[in-house]
């Protein structure tokens, strides 16, 4: 990265054709242009494997679960 | 989690110097990018069901090197395919207009009074005062990296805004003054060589790599054996950080098409480097204007003071607003219990200072109700964002460590119990549905850990996933200090007391920041 313009937050300026978001596992998604990661990109992965196993993430429960995030606790 | 209370008490405080926490945000501005921002991996109203891991491997890419070479200090390397002139020219902005092998500074202005008896060369430099090719550069960069609305205010505020190489340290007061530093390391480097003999040049490039050299030193001298248990680093550093490079080589196993052998944990990035949230003041002693004698700075004040923040329709940062690093650097600092801030941070635990609840720089962009509310309240942010990245539990972190070794403490199985004196959180985190007593988000789970040991550092979960990453960033790159065995008694760079540049006070000295 050469020069980050954007602070904290906002979001990712959408990458290829509108709508059209690219989940495909055979590449990964280039750099936003302006963000001219130029000399090179990175990667982000788990240190924890084996990925996705049930008894290293939460679990699926209903509505209460799922709004978690929102509670004053 | 955020605490409720109008200001800190003894219970909240910590005996850490404030300056860590501003610190360990200057430090993940160094290695990463991306992780706290709304994308296709990541979306807070999209939050169901999260992307699988392997989605998020492939497509999380890191904005940033992930090396301590201070390129948020001086760019990167403008080179690159598509990478136009205008990216030079902006990295040329950095640097000052006649004495070339000096960074450029701002100049704050008045009102005053300054904090010292220093020079008034103590902001950041900001686009007013370059000329105005290096501003339309930056525009057509920024125009081609932002979303219309961000890049609308940015465009209104450019004279304002910081010309460094990233905007992220222009955030807030604390972290823009400590940003300074670095430049002003930099350009002191420069003068001590002219003016002594040591066999340097006194050019750019030594300038650089003795701010490097010295600035990584600190790192885990300073810094890491600050905020984590010092054995465990010690542990990482006799080791050569075996389990960060392990992880890295399964990665890259994982990985093969798209892997480009410097990938960072995401449990280090999305959940136990949070950890500094929790130690940021609702208001700090900035200096002696606001500070004692007088009344403290609100910590929203401290968001104003930036290019962002407006300054009030400052063009530049009023000299009453420069910082008194003396107030933020001593470690132990002795409580003075006049009622005003103390010179400490908060303790690392499970409770958020009030502002954290209502972040005024973020969201402002979407629709009031509840996904503004979300953006704009940090602890929602850092959970939502961790379930959404699929990071294991702070138990199954603990679990894996263990059995490689890497950690010896017992697992907290119900982190329940550690808060027998908050019936609400012990309900809540054993009654949801989800048994998040037992199964705890990993950034929860490392509060706790602090938690459970006083709050004074990271405790063992926290301390290996923060220590094991950075040594292991550091002894990735051949030229880093750890791995040339640096120590700042071998420097060219002495103190007026012929005394090495071994501490953060010290830093501040030299660089001419602090008295």
């Amino acid at each position: 990265m050469t020069v980050m313009f954007q602070s904290h937050g906002g979001t990712e300026k959408s990458e290829g054709a509108p709508g059209a978001p690219d989940l495909s596992l055979s590449r990964a998604a280039p750099p936003a242009d302006g963000d001219i990661a130029v000399d090179e990109q990175a990667d982000f992965g788990y240190l924890v494997p084996p990925l996705d196993a049930p008894k290293t993430t939460f679990l699926r429960v209903a509505r209460r679960s799922a709004n978690w995030m929102n509670s004053e606790a | 989690m955020i605490d409720q209370a109008a200001s800190e008490t003894t219970d909240t405080d910590s005996t850490l110097p404030p300056v860590l926490t501003y610190w360990g945000q200057f430090l993940d501005h160094e290695l990463t990018a991306r992780t706290d921002r709304e994308s296709l991996i990541t979306s807070f109203s999209n939050a169901h069901p999260p992307q699988s891991s392997s989605v998020v491997e492939a497509q999380l890419r890191n904005a940033r090197t992930p090396r301590f070479d201070l390129d948020s200090v001086y760019g990167g390397i403008p080179t690159g395919d598509g990478v136009s002139a205008d990216v030079a020219t902006v990295i040329s902005g950095m640097r000052h207009p006649t004495q070339i092998n000096k960074m450029r500074v701002g100049t704050a202005i008045e009102p005053g009074p300054l904090p010292d008896s220093l020079d008034e060369h103590r902001d950041l430099p900001r686009y007013s005062q370059v000329q105005d090719s290096v501003r339309q550069a930056a525009l057509r960069l920024a125009q081609a990296s932002m979303s219309g609305e961000d890049f609308a205010a940015f465009e209104a505020t450019l004279p304002l805004r910081a010309l460094i190489g990233d905007q992220r340290n222009d955030e807030n007061l604390i972290v823009a003054q400590f940003h300074l530093s670095f430049l002003r390391f930099h350009n002191k480097a420069v003068d001590f060589l002219a003016s002594h003999d040591t066999g340097w040049i006194a050019d750019f490039h030594s300038a650089q790599l003795l701010t490097r050299l010295h600035y990584q030193w600190l790192i885990v001298e300073g810094y890491l054996k600050g905020i984590c248990q010092p054995a465990v680093v010690s542990r990482i550093v006799d080791s050569r950080a075996t389990h960060f490079f392990k992880f890295r080589a399964e990665y890259d196993a994982r990985q093969p098409a798209i892997r480009l052998g410097n990938a960072l944990p995401l449990e280090f990035s999305a959940a136990a480097y949070r950890f500094g949230h929790s130690m940021v003041r609702a208001a700090y002693d900035h200096n002696n204007t606001f500070g004692r004698p007088n009344n403290p700075a609100a910590f929203d004040l401290l968001f104003t003071f930036t290019g962002g923040g407006g300054m009030f329709g400052s063009p530049k940062l009023p000299k009453n607003w420069v910082i008194d690093w003396s107030r933020f650097v001593v470690a132990n600092p002795p409580k003075i219990n006049d009622g005003q801030a103390e010179r400490v941070a908060r303790k690392i635990d499970t409770e958020l200072a009030p502002p954290l609840g209502v972040m005024q720089k973020e969201g402002n962009n979407l629709p009031a109700g509840q996904l503004q509310d979300l953006f704009k309240h940090l602890a929602r942010r850092n959970l939502r964002r961790g379930y959404n990245l699929r990071l294991p539990t702070g138990q199954a972190v603990h679990r894996y460590l263990r059995q490689h070794g890497a950690v010896t403490s017992p697992p907290i199985e119900d982190v329940s119990t550690i808060f027998a004196g908050k019936p609400n959180m012990q309900d809540f985190l054993t009654n949801s549905g989800a048994k998040f007593h037992q199964r705890t988000p990993l950034w929860f789970y490392c509060l706790a850990e602090a938690e459970q040991s006083g709050g004074q550092s990271l405790g063992e979960v926290g301390s290996w996933l923060v220590a094991s990453t950075i040594i292991g960033v550091l002894l990735s790159d051949p030229d880093s200090a750890l791995s040339r065995d640096f120590t700042p008694s071998q420097s060219p760079l002495r103190m007026n007391d012929d005394s090495p540049i071994d501490s953060i006070a010290k830093w501040m000295k030299f660089a001419v920041v602090m008295e």
